[in-house]
Formats: C-alpha cells, structure tokens, sequence
C-alpha cells in the first residue's frame, strides 16, 4: 500500500462500492438491484471466517470440514453461553417485572416462565425435527459457521434448546420456593407449585408440539 | 359528634427520626444494573449445564441422568446459597443472628444475589429440557423410565434444598461462632 500523505482520511477512496473491489467486491449480494445487507454483514463474516480456517489447516470438504474442531468447540460455547444469557435475562426481567409491577406472589412468577417455556420448546423441537428444518435461515446460518453436515439442526439446538430455553426455564428456583412456601406454612401453595406445574407443563409441552407442527 | 381527624399527627422521638427504617434500608436497584451480571451467570450455568449433559452422554449415561444430576445439584447448591444470600433466611429458620449477620443490616449486595440465583444457579438447572424428555422417554414407549424422571426429580428436588439448607445453616459462620 503506497503512502497517500497528509490528510489522506479527506482523499475520495480510490473506488467506490460498484465498482469491483477485489476481494471486497460485493456485488454477490445485490438482489434486483439492491445490496443485501444481511449477506454482506452476516454471510460474508461467515464465509471469510470459515475460509479463513479451512485454509489454515488445509483440508477440503469432508463431513465437518470448514473449521477444526476447537474452532467448532468454541463457536458451540459460544452458542449456549449466549443462549443461556438470553434466556437467564428475560426469566428475571419477567420474574422482577411480575413482583413489582403486578404484585403477584413470589412463587407463580416462576411457575409461568416454566409453563411458558415448557410451551416453547415444544414449539421449537417440532419445528426443528421437521423434514425442512434445513431450510430455515437460522438454522442455515448457524450450519454454515458450524461447518455442519447440511441439513443439521445441531448448532440452532444448542442456541435454542440448551441455550436460550434451558436457561429461560428454571428447577432450582422452583423448588426452593416450594421449599420456602413449605417452611412459611403455606402448605396448599406448596402442593400446587410442586404438582400443577409439571402438569400444565407437560400439557403445555403437548401444546407446543401441536403448534409447531410435529404432533 | 366529632368526626375523626383527617391525618394524624405522630410524635417522632429523635433517635427514631435519626435511625432508617427497614424499608429505607432497602434500596431498589434499577433493573439494568443487574441484567449485565444475570447474563454473564446465565451464560455460565447454561455452558456448566451442557457440560455435564456432554460429559455423562460421553461416559455412556443417557440424558435421564444428566438432568437429575444437573436439577439435584442445581437444588442444593441453591438451598446453600439460601442461607447466604436470601435475607429470609433467619426468619424461615426461627433462628436471631447475631449483631453484625442481620440481613436487613448489612445486606449482601443484591447484583450479586441475582447474577448467582437468578442467572448461575437459574440457568444450570433448567424444567424445559426435564419436559422434554419426559415426553420423549413416553412417546418411545418407555412409561417408566419417564415417570421415574419426573418422579424423582419432584420428590429429591425439595429434599435437595432441605439438604442443603441445612448443610450452609450448619456452616454459617453466625452459627458456628
């Protein structure tokens, strides 16, 4: 790169984005005229990625190919810490959110996040035990960081299911407040955290599964 | 007939004026303060959890296992934490601290109890997954195996925090002083 001198940040770039970059060159991703941004600032990190470590270790294409399996280890941690962040958040943004602003007691605000989240994944196994799966957006671009086999629900179950819904879900909390509603002589209250919930749970679950489709 | 004073008027002595009441010792965090933490604990139970499921399908365990471990331990390490960081902690255990363990005194600092409880020991444990295979053990026609998870879980999940509760009241260092 040659040296373009003083105040070189107010010089016009030597070319501009429709004109070929080289290896910038974007113009894969122009749709009908306009450029998509999801495949220049999702897509393209992806592929850049795994050519970057494909190429390092230097093999082609066999069944995970694409990246080396620390790489693949990682992107996995990766997907469930954050998956696990999310859910763990929106549980006490409910929980809290329920306590304060609706006063209601302190243990069903953690019996609904278990029903509701029972309800989802019911809704995210049958659609992701369904025959077009692959097809999915999500899943097709959690695949391709993964370096998956196509068609591979992997990477979106440990975002989804292990991740977002394992951590959205609690056992522990329930249980203490079954604990603490026993202790307080609460013992009708008790009973009904520690039975209705897996019940309605389960039916919820059933539910979820109907919604999505896997029957 | 006199009619009832509109708002009464109380003598407020000065020690009582000078000391805060225990709702004044309470102060309410706003909710963004303490989601930063809940993420990074979540994110942290939720990878210790898949561990453990990867860890005990690699030894040649089934998830059945993996999630009594995950739901038993998660309960325990909970009734634990209870005795440190839950301020009902005394009250529910008909026990007075001594001077200086007071929970409304000298309060651990809220963030932390969220990050641990909420985000920690919330996210290592986890009924949708118990759900879930609940209802794959009984769609593939093992009734049994799946009332037994669910069975266990329910009955060893109080007893769990029973347990542990009594193992952090038994090491409180108010307790064995």
């Amino acid at each position: 790169m040659t040296h373009r001198g003083i105040g070189f940040r107010h010089q016009a770039p030597r070319s501009r984005w429709p004109i070929n970059h080289g290896p910038k060159d974007f113009s894969w991703a122009l749709v009908n005229g306009q450029l998509n941004l999801t495949k220049v600032y999702v897509v393209a990190p992806v592929i850049r990625f795994r050519r970057k470590f494909s190429r390092s270790i230097g093999f082609d294409d066999c069944s995970r190919s694409g990246s080396i399996p620390i790489v693949t280890f990682f992107i996995e941690f990766l997907l469930v810490a954050i998956g696990g962040s999310i859910g763990a958040m929106f549980r006490v943004l409910l929980t809290v959110g329920a306590s304060v602003y609706f006063k209601v007691p302190f243990w069903t605000g953690i019996m609904v996040v278990n029903i509701v989240g029972c309800l989802l994944i019911g809704a995210a196994a049958a659609v992701l035990t369904a025959s077009n799966a692959g097809d999915l957006w999500l899943v097709r671009t959690i695949e391709s960081m993964l370096g998956g086999s196509p068609g591979g629900v992997h990477g979106v179950e440990l975002l989804l299911l292990t991740g977002v819904l394992g951590g959205f879900t609690t056992f522990s909390t329930a249980m203490l407040d079954i604990w603490v509603l026993w202790r307080s002589g609460h013992f009708t209250k008790a009973m009904i955290s520690l039975f209705v919930t897996p019940l309605a749970a389960i039916l919820a679950l059933s539910f979820g599964l109907w919604i999505g489709g896997g029957g | 007939m006199t009619n009832p004073p509109t708002h009464q008027v109380r003598s407020v002595s000065s020690a009582e004026a000078e000391s805060p009441r225990d709702d004044q010792l309470v102060r309410r965090l706003p909710i963004f303060k303490i989601l930063p933490l809940v993420a990074i604990g979540g994110g942290l139970g939720a990878v210790a959890r898949w561990g453990v499921q990867e860890l005990s399908i690699h030894l040649g365990g089934a998830l059945t296992v993996s999630l009594l471990i995950v739901n038993l331990l998660g309960s325990f390490m909970l009734g634990v934490v209870f005795t440190r960081l839950d301020t009902r902690y005394p009250s529910l255990l008909d026990i007075d601290l001594p001077p200086g363990f007071e929970p409304g005194r000298n309060p651990v600092h809220p963030v932390l109890t969220a990050a641990v409880v909420g985000g920690g020991l919330g996210a290592f444990t986890t009924y949708s997954t118990l759900c879930l295979e609940f209802i794959r053990l009984w769609q593939a026609g093992s009734t049994g195996s799946a009332i037994i998870l669910i069975g266990l879980s329910l009955i060893l999940g109080p007893i769990a925090v029973a347990i542990g509760v009594r193992v952090g009241h038994r090491s409180h260092p108010a307790v064995r002083a």
